[in-house]
């Protein structure tokens, strides 16, 4: 199933691109979405940066189950206020 | 709530809280010249506006209903930068002091935990960094 996967900050910066749609298993889960997004070449600078995970505008864990279209957005320490 | 314009601090103080408010307390958080040592010359603030939204509203109903005050209002501005410039205004509005002053200071730390906003600094050397805000009370920054 396809989902949206986005990034934000130096993630953004280093991919090039705010968003891309990733090919995924049913079923799978939102830390092995983010896994497969990071495997992105120009991330792997990035692959201890702690993450957190939201669908749809929503905090969820990494074992929240995805669904066809849904928005993943990996999300790096956030630092507003 | 989330704006790319200049906050306007005048019109903030200006707002008159519903009649039953005795008092309104306020946090501005402005851009500082250095952090870490470094000396900062602007800054850029990049936003997940939809959620972002989602999230400063969540905060102020759970921070209301924590401690009885009447309103909250929050505006946070993204994009560029300079230093001095107000970032982020909120404005409490209650009965009575001892709650307004609370819920400030709590809705701002939940601000800076859970709403998903960036932060650029630009260095006087040129450099630049995505800086995590990494003093939470204690709480661990991620799952």
């Amino acid at each position: 199933m396809k989902i949206k996967v986005l990034f934000f900050a130096q993630l953004r910066e280093a991919l090039g691109k705010e968003m891309l749609w990733l090919e995924v298993d049913a079923f799978c889960r939102t830390r092995d979405a983010a896994d497969q997004a990071m495997r992105e070449e120009p991330l792997m600078p990035y692959q201890n940066l702690p993450l957190r995970y939201a669908v749809n505008h929503e905090f969820q864990p990494a074992d929240y189950v995805l669904r066809e279209g849904d928005e993943l957005a990996l999300l790096s320490p956030v630092a507003g206020g | 709530m989330i704006t790319d314009q200049p906050i306007d601090l005048n019109q903030w103080l200006a707002q008159q809280p519903a009649p039953g408010c005795g008092a309104s307390a306020f946090f501005v958080g402005r851009v500082r010249n250095h952090h870490q040592g470094k000396k900062v010359t602007r800054l850029f603030y990049e936003c997940y506006v939809p959620m972002a939204e989602k999230q400063i509203t969540a905060i102020a109903e759970t921070v209301k209903q924590k401690t009885g005050v009447q309103e909250i209002r929050v505006i946070h501005r993204v994009g560029w930068l300079e230093i001095g410039e107000a970032a982020v205004v909120i404005s409490v509005s209650s009965a009575h002091r001892q709650e307004a002053f609370a819920a400030c200071r709590e809705v701002i730390d939940r601000i800076k935990q859970d709403v998903p906003i960036w932060k650029k600094e630009i260095y006087q050397d040129l450099s630049h960094d995505w800086v995590a805000c990494t003093h939470h009370n204690g709480k661990a920054l991620h799952n």
